[in-house]
């Protein structure tokens, strides 16, 4: 691990590095970015609403600000990690987002979506209730393959553990983005479930054509 | 087309399931009902019933039985 990294909870001062981390997910090491597209945002938009969602600090799903936590190296923010309590009031992560949402554009924004969603469907994976999730793991560039990805994502584990009680860790991501992929094999996380879609029209929607549901068991994470 | 129909036409449109499908006990997370799916449905339920549903609808309308008592708010009957 880089001597001096440090860790501690997002704040709102964090919000612009936190947007950074969501769209470099997003992208999963493409150009794409797969909210744009589905919802038909410049990237400058998805941007002005992530902030007004972020500074909101709404529990329970993925855009939750202090479900995140940052690595910084003498004071400069170099990798983060989100978290949330899947259902935990009960309610999917997914229907607290597409809440959010709703309540930001309205629902006129979303009766184009009829058209979409067709072809991405194929790619839902469900989150099981009661489980530590981890989204839009992210560090910069000229950090990486040092460690910092893994420590931020134990952090995160560790911090969660002092408030909730939980014995698995759950993240979606594509298995094509590689080094992400790799990355979560290597602290232990196994595939549990997959899903693809042979249809070309995925690529309109999404930089690869599957996802994987990851999962990490207590026996992994107790000794963090 | 009565009510009924009409709903079961909103979530066979927004989460493209068979109308045969459709019934109480479908909820959120089942048949690819996932969060866009869900955004996709609430515009069908606004649109084929000219209403404006709020944030606390949104949030609760986690089935289909749920959405008919939501309906029921608008004078919506079934």
């Amino acid at each position: 691990m880089i001597e001096g990294l440090k860790f501690r909870k997002a704040k709102k001062d964090d919000i612009d590095f936190i947007i950074e981390a969501i769209i470099e997910s997003e992208k999963s090491s493409s150009d794409m970015i797969s909210s744009c597209k589905i919802f038909n945002f410049s990237e400058q938009e998805f941007i002005d609403i992530l902030k007004e969602i972020l500074i909101q600090d709404i529990p329970d799903y993925d855009y939750y600000l202090s479900g995140f936590i940052i690595a910084e190296l003498q004071s400069e923010r170099i990798g983060t990690v989100g978290s949330w309590m899947e259902a935990a009031n009960g309610t999917a992560s997914g229907m607290v987002k597409a809440t959010v949402l709703f309540q930001y554009l309205g629902a006129a924004k979303f009766k184009e979506i009829n058209k979409n969603t067709k072809v991405i469907k194929g790619l839902t994976l469900n989150r099981e209730p009661g489980t530590l999730q981890l989204e839009h793991g992210y560090t910069k560039e000229k950090f990486r393959r040092q460690g910092v990805f893994t420590n931020v994502i134990k952090q995160n584990i560790k911090e969660n553990l002092l408030h909730h009680s939980f014995s698995k860790v759950q993240g979606i991501l594509f298995n094509e983005n590689y080094k992400s992929y790799k990355a979560h094999l290597k602290l232990g996380y196994k595939v549990v479930e997959e899903k693809k879609v042979e249809d070309p029209g995925i690529y309109k929607y999404f930089p690869y054509n599957s996802k994987v549901l990851m999962e990490l068991s207590e026996e992994n994470f107790h000794n963090f | 087309m009565n009510n009924l129909e009409k709903l079961k036409k909103a979530f066979n449109e927004a989460l493209e399931i068979p109308l045969e499908i459709i019934n109480d006990e479908l909820s959120y997370g089942a048949e690819n009902w996932d969060s866009v799916a869900h955004l996709a449905l609430v515009a069908s339920i606004e649109t084929e019933f000219d209403i404006m549903l709020t944030s606390n609808d949104v949030i609760d309308m986690s089935s289909f039985k749920k959405a008919k008592e939501i309906l029921e708010k608008y004078d919506i009957h079934f």
